[in-house]
């Protein structure tokens, strides 16, 4: 092999598409040429730059909300409602109107929040996190209860923080449990909801004290939603469909924490 | 499911990829505010067409759909945009010679160089690249799609997708080395087969 065939061929094997047989081929051409095996270190470099540099457009609050508008057009209120819902046939309503108000006000601050610095590190974290409780047959649940005055004592106790475990139960959101994690070299609450069949995991701990609003992205079929109140920072992450993922955020975010039961102190932020 | 029709399947099926299909676009578009209503229209346009995908891969056929929707908001601008390719499958003569620049032999700082492109270096080769070359490098680099799902998606065979990509990195890692090497007027040395 020469060159100019090593040349066509470097980036298939770059990217693992090329064949057994033409690999091995390559990589004799490149054990003894003197200037492909730069070339494939170069091709190497520019993929993981572009990774880690390029900016990545998550699609908009707007954009999410004009779409399950329109997609709502279509088939009305007869979609996805939860149990607890049908059996208060006007809750959908309003709170399809307070979900107008939430999301209307979240995107009216900023939407264009470029993340922090660590957030991808975060993210990477976050995904591993909650993809390692997935395969683990208990789903790394530490205190498995259904209680938010439960689960918040076993918390606090465990943290150096308030956890702030929210009761969304009315939209379908199911608490199942806790758990304490280790993200960004630090000890933060995992609490974990159900939505029918499918798992969220809210990753909480103290922020720098910024308000942010609610950010999506997508991480290999994974939402994943970042936000901070100012006290605390907030990740999710799930494989619900984005529309409920993203129902889920808002509503936690406009709940009110269930309130401390007196059992163990925590520093309240 | 209970309550699982064509819309709650829909949005478990298709809502999962809106980040990647509104970034594509974006990148399509070389960041026009248009990506918002483009990807909307095209995400409809998919809802509408739901009935005929019979499961197989999701993104790909949303993404396949955002693209051509991209395309069609590019077709009726007045013509800006650059093409790499005629529909024969020729370079344009000027990329073929930024081809040639770039050619052979990389020394090795070239791959320091690209490490060390920053955000916007790297931001900015991209949006110069002709859009089939960008849109290939967000599809392959960004959402790590396999040869065969670009080929699904952008409709060329699979030989095509490896020599466009192949094209289309060569092209941006000579525009990031030029522009770090600029001042020294560093010149590459041809290297022989």
């Amino acid at each position: 092999m020469n060159c100019v065939d090593a040349r066509t061929l470097i980036d298939a094997y770059a990217d693992g598409e090329l064949g057994v047989e033409r690999s091995l081929e390559l990589e004799k051409h490149l054990e003894t040429c003197p200037s492909c095996p730069a070339e494939l270190e170069s091709r190497r470099a520019l993929g993981s730059a572009l990774r880690e540099k390029l900016d990545y457009h998550t699609a908009p609050l707007a954009l999410h909300r004009a779409i399950r508008d329109e997609l709502g057009r279509d088939e009305g209120a007869v979609l996805r409602t939860p149990a607890s819902q049908r059996q208060r046939p006007h809750a959908w309503l309003r709170m399809a109107a307070s979900v107008v108000l939430v999301a209307g006000l979240s995107s009216a601050l900023t939407y264009y929040y470029a993340g922090p610095g660590g957030a991808d590190a975060t993210s990477d974290e976050i995904f591993a996190s909650h993809v390692r409780a997935m395969q683990s047959d208990n789903r790394l649940i530490d205190v498995v209860s259904t209680d938010e005055h439960t689960v918040k004592p076993w918390l606090d106790a465990r943290l150096d923080f308030g956890v702030p475990v929210k009761d969304v139960t009315a939209y379908g959101f199911a608490l199942v449990g806790g758990r304490i994690d280790y993200i960004g070299g630090r000890t933060v609450a995992a609490l974990v909801y159900h939505y029918q069949k499918h798992v969220i995991t809210l990753f909480i701990w103290p922020s720098d004290g910024r308000v942010r609003p609610i950010r999506t992205s997508v991480r290999r079929g994974e939402n994943i939603a970042e936000w901070s109140d100012g006290s605390m920072t907030y990740w999710a992450i799930s494989d619900v469909a984005s529309g409920v993922f993203l129902e889920f955020s808002e509503r936690f975010q406009a709940a009110e924490p269930v309130p401390e039961t007196g059992a163990p102190p925590t520093k309240k932020p | 499911m209970p309550g699982d029709s064509k819309r709650a399947r829909f949005e478990r099926e298709m809502l999962p990829h809106l980040d990647a299909a509104y970034n594509l676009a974006r990148w399509i578009l070389r960041g026009s505010e248009d990506a918002q209503d483009v990807t909307q229209e095209a995400i409809l346009r998919a809802f509408k067409y739901f009935d005929g995908f019979h499961g197989g891969n999701a993104k790909a056929w949303l993404l396949s759909i955002v693209r051509n929707g991209c395309y069609s908001w590019i077709k009726s601008r007045p013509k800006t945009e650059s093409m790499s390719e005629d529909d024969e499958g020729r370079l344009n003569p000027e990329h073929e010679r930024a081809l040639e620049a770039a050619g052979h032999g990389m020394p090795s700082p070239e791959a320091r160089a690209i490490e060390k492109a920053d955000r916007k270096l790297l931001q900015e080769g991209l949006l110069e690249l002709p859009t089939d070359y960008r849109e290939i490098l967000i599809l392959r680099e960004i959402e790590e799609l396999s040869y065969k799902e670009i080929s699904e998606i952008a409709k060329i065979p699979i030989g095509t997708v490896m020599s466009r990509l192949s094209r289309a990195r060569a092209l941006l890692q000579q525009k990031l080395v030029s522009r770090r090497t600029d001042q020294d007027g560093t010149t590459r040395a041809g290297v022989a087969r």
